[in-house]
Parts: structure tokens; C-alpha cells; sequence
């Protein structure tokens, strides 16, 4: 795990300079599933143009909650519940990007509860061969 | 991460960055005095009291990723994010009665290298001097890479003067002064680290209740406080285990064992892993109060350092940036230092030179530490993305030597055969299911089936080792 | 099912008092063993 730091880090690094566009739209792949709730959201927007990010649990946008409001082209959002999440962006002259559509679809509970048990076994039997062994010693 | 995130203006960086280097170098030389022998230089004389053995053993665990990945983690992955992170102090306080038992069957051993020659003969010392290289060299890169980086994002400092000037004052510190000054320097750095991370934790907590930032993400990140969150159960044991794997075979630890005064050893690493225990959730969870300080996080990565910015300002910032550096450098002077004595008695010495003087073994491991570093900041300097990503990799190898090492050290009928195909079929089959399920297993697999191996040739064919024989008689 | 705002207090208020008692523990130590000259 301490790898993912520096993954990260370099993958941030590397994302390209925003290219000018007059109406806002996202450069994040469009009705994309995700395992873990969390993605990083990247738009490009006129240079300089403040954005208006608004998520919605509904794809009228009937219930928009504003999630970032601001100059900057990426927003990171995690801890999203299971289903689809609707995002959409706007700037001042409210012109208003397409829908964009991510698919929440945590991994299978059972499964991770599966790996649990598995994990915590191997670790039990580690943590047991040497505190057994530390006692022998003695 | 562009310069125009920085939090600090670069002048007042690179003024840290100064002041900070000449203390290390300064430090380095002063206690590279003592260093008369090789011995000295690679364990600091056998005889490091507790308190320095106990920091230098949680310092050396806070790495970049402890002050900076445990606010991602805590981000991504929620509560039980920070609660895994802080699983990997289990690889101290088990390592805690290992360390004991190095010193008493090996009171002359000078790396893990050792051991595996002694306890399972020459495959299986080739096999881990591959891992444990492999693993070192791309925490030694990917460290130097993102101290780069974390400069650059921090401070506006170009990627590649950061990258070298942090190499470059570990690789000085580390050469003039050996183990003492890895072990001083970390003392202050824990101190440091420690400090800042609770000044920092008590800042957000001024500005945001916890009760503020629990209503907020029960509204907008839910995932994170649900006690029943999949990615985050699976991420638990496969963090502790690759923690395990870290901890047990390198020598950056196994150093630390035998450089530890007689009964020091294993109260040391209990109470390093008591130190280092909370540390991930005290500094990971300033990521959980981004949403409701109203601070927009762009990557995951930077989480920490703004929203401490954001909360203290320059102050904040002047404190981040000195955390992360003493963080950086705690653990790259280590990984400089082990890896430099690993290659020195393992390589230099049983393989190129056995009649090697002890003058000029301390010679060799300094002209190695330099080679380590020069070659590190060549890998360094193009900045290539999917180098970071080989990284990963370490996870299950690491993980696959577990086995073969704790039952090396306590069981007789652990056997050679036995380790050789825990290493070969665990690293093997966790790598392949890191690509055919995820890498959220791979380290767990890898343990799983290293250590079903070791425990059916020890039911099915086992050795008798002579713990004598661990004992080498021409120190 | 959730982890409760007083977990959630409790955890971070115990590990940030933790984390300032260890600084604090690691210095005295030091300072006991650089008294009797036995630090390395």
C-alpha cells in the first residue's frame, strides 16, 4: 500500500493541460462503474470560467445538491452510496454541460466478508506460530 | 499535481528545505565520528539503548505514506480506511518477540540476507535477495519520486531539484554517518512528526466539531461511515499481511534487531508499534473534515496538505511541508542504509570478496550507499508514470516470505524445500491473482498459500536444522 | 449501518491524546537513558 501514494501522486501529475472549450463538459468516461465509491471527476471548462458542479441521485436533477464551486478542473468524490449518481456542470452564463452518469456498484459483501475470514485466519495462524514459538524459546 | 496548487511560495521552501538538509548532513557527520568498523557502521555498535531504538523504529514505519497516504486512505476508503491503516503496527508488535529471537540465535549476524543463507541454503537466499531488492529498490524510488513530487506540489519547487536534494542529503547523511546518524536523525524526526501531526489534528478540530463532519458525511460521502463498506473490509488483512511481509524480511528491520542492545530489542518494537498506532488516524482523519470545511480536494493525494492549509494557512503549510520531509527522510536514510549493508555482506562480502577487511567493508557499504542513491535518482529523473505502477507488485512478494521466515526462526522441521516453494508458488500465485481478481487480494493469497506450502513439507518432509548452525564463527 | 458521531469523536479525540502522549513518553525516555549515558 505505500506504493499507491506515489501512483497517485504521478498519475495526478500527469493529466494533461485544459484545452479551451465554451461550454463545460467532463473529460470523466461517461456511465462508468465503480467499486469503491470513489473517483476523481475532471472537466474542462472557457479559461479562467467558474463552475458550478451540482450531483443528484435523480437524472432530472430534481434534487441537484451542490458538491464544488470554483476555477478548478477536477474534484475528487468518495463514500458514494450504491446506485446511479448523476453529475452535471454550469458556469456563470449557465450554460450547462451533458449529463454525467456514474454506476455506484459496491463489491459483493459476502465476498469481502469471504476475504475477511480468510485474512483473519492467516493472520491468527502467524500471529499463533510465533507467540507459541516466543513461549518454547523461553 | 501543477504548480499552481502549491500552498507555499517556493523561496520559504527551499529556506526549509536549507535549513532542514544542513541540520541532517550536519548530524550525519558528527556521529559518523564514532564509526570506526564496519560493525559500526552497519549497527551502530550492537548497542542502541530503548529509547532510541524505539523511535528509530516507529520513524522509520512513518513514511511519506503515513502523514500523506493515511489522509488519502481515510478519504477513499472511510473509517475503517484509517482503522485498516493503523493494522500495520501489527508488523511491529509481532516483529517485537522476532527481533528477540534474531539476537539471541544470531548474536553476530549482520542482515535477514544471513539468515536465509544459514536457515535454507543458497536457492532460497538467491530467491529472497531477489524479492527483498526488488521490493527495496522501488520503495527507495517510489520515495524519492514522491518526495519530488510532494515538493513540488507543496512548495512550487521543480520536481527534479526536490527529487535530488532529498537524495542527495540522505545519501550524504547516511554515508558519513552509517546507522548512528539513521538512528539519531530519526529520533528527532519522530518527535517532529508526531508534534506536528497532533498540532495539525487539534487546528481541524478547532475550526469543525467531529459532530459537524460526521452530519456532513452522513449527507455526502456515506460509504465512508458504513460499518459494512466491501472495499474497505478486503482492504484489512491484505494491508496488515503486505505490512507483515514488509516488516519480516527486510532488512531494514533485521538491521534494527541486531543493532539493538542485548534485551532491548523487543520492548523497542512494542513501543514503536504503540507510537506508530494511532498515528494513521490522527492524521488521516483531517480528510474526513474536507467536506465540511468546504475545501474542494482536486486528487486524493493532497487531501492533507489542504486541508491543514486551509485551516492554519502558511503555518499549516510550513508545518506540513517539514513533517512530510522528515518523514521522507527517515525512511529513505534507512532503505539507503539497509540496503546498502544487505548488498555489502550479501553480495560484496560472501560472493565478490571473503577475505574482506573491516575498514574496507565500511568502505564498500558507503561506495554502495552512494551507488544506491545515484542510481535511484537516475531512475528518478525522467518522472515516468507507470514506473509507479511495478510498485505494486511488492505486495505479494513480500507477503510470500512471511511464512518461510517466522518458521525459520522457531520451527526445526522448516525446511528448504518448504521455503523455496513458498516464495516461488505464493509471490506466483498472488501475482496472477493481482491481475485476475484485484490487487486487494494479491498480498493475501500470497500469504495464504506460502503458507500452506511451508506447512506441508514441514508435516510431510521435514528438516532437522541445528540452530548452531545459524551461528557463523569467523566474526 | 454506520459508525456513530460518538465513535467517531472517541476514535480521533483518544488517537490525537495518544500520539502527544507517545512524543511525550519517547522524550522522557530519552532523557532517563541520556542521564545514565546509555543511550547508544
Amino acid at each position: 500500500m505505500r506504493h499507491r501514494l506515489a501512483a497517485l501522486l504521478l498519475l495526478a501529475a500527469s493529466t494533461p493541460l485544459n484545452s479551451i472549450a465554451s461550454v463545460p463538459s467532463f473529460k470523466t468516461e461517461d456511465l462508468q462503474s465503480i467499486d469503491a465509491g470513489y473517483l476523481q471527476l475532471q472537466w474542462e471548462a472557457e479559461e479562467g470560467a467558474d463552475i458550478t458542479l451540482q450531483r443528484s441521485r435523480n437524472a432530472d436533477f430534481s434534487d441537484p445538491v451542490t458538491v464544488y464551486q470554483g476555477k478548478g478542473r477536477a474534484l475528487f468524490v468518495s463514500g458514494l452510496a450504491e446506485g446511479d449518481v448523476y453529475f452535471r456542470l454550469e458556469d456563470s452564463a449557465a450554460n450547462a454541460s451533458d449529463i454525467l452518469t456514474i454506476k455506484v456498484r459496491h463489491q459483493s459483501l459476502k465476498r469481502a466478508l469471504y476475504l475477511m475470514l480468510l485474512g483473519g485466519l492467516t493472520t491468527l495462524a502467524t500471529i499463533f506460530v510465533i507467540i507459541k514459538g516466543a513461549r518454547n524459546a523461553r | 499535481m501543477p504548480d499552481e496548487q502549491a500552498v507555499l511560495n517556493p523561496t520559504t521552501g527551499w529556506i526549509l528545505l536549507a535549513i532542514f538538509s544542513v541540520l541532517w548532513i550536519g548530524l550525519g557527520v558528527y556521529w559518523g565520528r564514532k564509526n570506526k568498523s564496519f560493525e559500526d557502521h552497519a549497527l551502530a555498535g550492537r548497542n542502541v539503548g530503548l529509547a532510541l531504538a524505539s523511535a528509530t523504529a516507529a520513524a522509520t514505519w512513518i513514511t511519506s505514506n503515513t502523514t500523506m497516504l493515511a489522509p488519502q486512505f481515510a478519504l477513499q476508503l472511510g473509517i475503517w480506511g484509517m482503522l485498516a491503516y493503523s493494522t500495520a503496527s501489527f508488523g511491529l508488535f509481532l516483529f517485537a518477540p522476532i527481533a528477540k529471537r534474531i539476537r539471541k540465535l544470531m548474536p553476530n549476524g549482520y542482515t535477514s540476507g544471513d539468515f536465509m543463507r544459514l536457515r535454507y541454503g543458497r536457492v532460497a537466499w538467491g530467491i529472497f535477495l531477489v524479492f527483498t531488492l526488488f521490493y527495496s529498490l522501488t520503495w527507495l524510488v517510489s520515495m524519492a519520486m514522491a518526495g519530488g513530487i510532494v515538493l513540488n506540489a507543496l512548495a512550487g519547487i521543480p520536481y527534479v531539484y526536490g527529487m535530488s536534494v532529498i537524495l542527495a542529503v540522505c545519501v550524504l547523511y547516511t554515508m558519513r554517518g552509517g546507522l548512528y546518524a539513521v538512528i539519531g536523525t530519526d529520533f528527532i524526526q519522530s518527535v517532529i512528526i508526531i508534534v506536528g501531526i497532533v498540532i495539525a489534528g487539534f487546528a481541524v478540530l478547532s475550526k469543525v466539531s467531529m459532530a459537524e463532519i460526521h452530519t456532513n458525511l452522513t449527507a455526502n460521502s456515506p460509504a465512508l461511515l458504513d460499518v459494512l463498506f466491501p472495499a474497505a473490509l478486503i482492504a484489512i488483512f491484505n494491508n496488515l499481511l503486505f505490512g507483515l511481509g514488509e516488516v519480516f524480511h527486510n532488512n531494514v528491520w533485521w538491521s534494527r534487531a541486531f543493532a539493538f542492545r542485548e534485551g532491548v530489542g523487543q520492548r523497542a518494537f512494542i513501543i514503536a508499534g504503540l507510537v506508530w498506532f494511532p498515528i494513521p488516524i490522527a492524521a488521516g482523519f483531517v480528510a474526513l473534515a474536507s467536506g465540511a470545511l468546504g475545501v474542494a480536494v482536486p486528487s486524493a493525494d493532497m487531501v492533507g496538505p489542504l486541508v491543514i492549509a486551509n485551516v492554519l494557512g502558511s503555518v499549516g503549510a510550513i508545518a506540513i511541508f517539514i513533517v512530510v520531509f522528515c518523514s521522507l527522510a527517515s525512511s529513505i536514510d534507512s532503505l539507503l542504509a539497509a540496503t546498502s549493508d544487505l548488498i555489502t555482506e550479501d553480495i560484496y562480502r560472501r560472493i565478490a570478496r571473503p577475505t574482506a577487511k573491516p575498514a574496507e567493508l565500511k568502505n564498500a557499504a558507503q561506495m554502495i550507499t552512494l551507488a544506491l542513491g545515484i542510481g535511484a535518482w537516475a531512475v528518478c529523473l525522467p518522472r515516468i508514470g507507470t514506473l509507479a505502477s511495478v510498485l505494486f507488485f511488492a505486495g505479494p512478494l513480500v507477503a510470500s516470505m512471511i511464512w518461510p521466515i517466522v518458521t525459520g526462526l522457531y520451527w526445526k522441521r522448516a525446511s528448504r524445500l518448504g521455503a523455496i516453494s513458498a516464495m516461488v508458488l505464493g509471490s506466483g500465485i498472488g501475482l496472477w491473482s493481482y491481475f485476475s481478481i484485484g490487487w486487494y487480494v494479491a498480498s493475501l493469497i500470497a500469504a495464504m498459500v506460502s503458507m500452506v506450502c511451508v506447512l506441508l513439507f514441514a508435516a510431510f518432509k521435514p528438516e532437522e536444522f541445528q540452530w548452531q548452525e545459524l551461528q557463523e564463527g569467523d566474526q | 449501518m454506520s459508525f456513530s458521531s460518538g465513535f467517531l469523536t472517541a476514535l480521533v479525540y483518544l488517537a490525537l491524546i495518544w500520539c502527544a502522549g507517545s512524543s511525550i513518553a519517547l522524550l522522557a525516555l530519552l532523557w532517563a537513558e541520556w542521564k545514565e549515558g546509555r543511550l547508544w
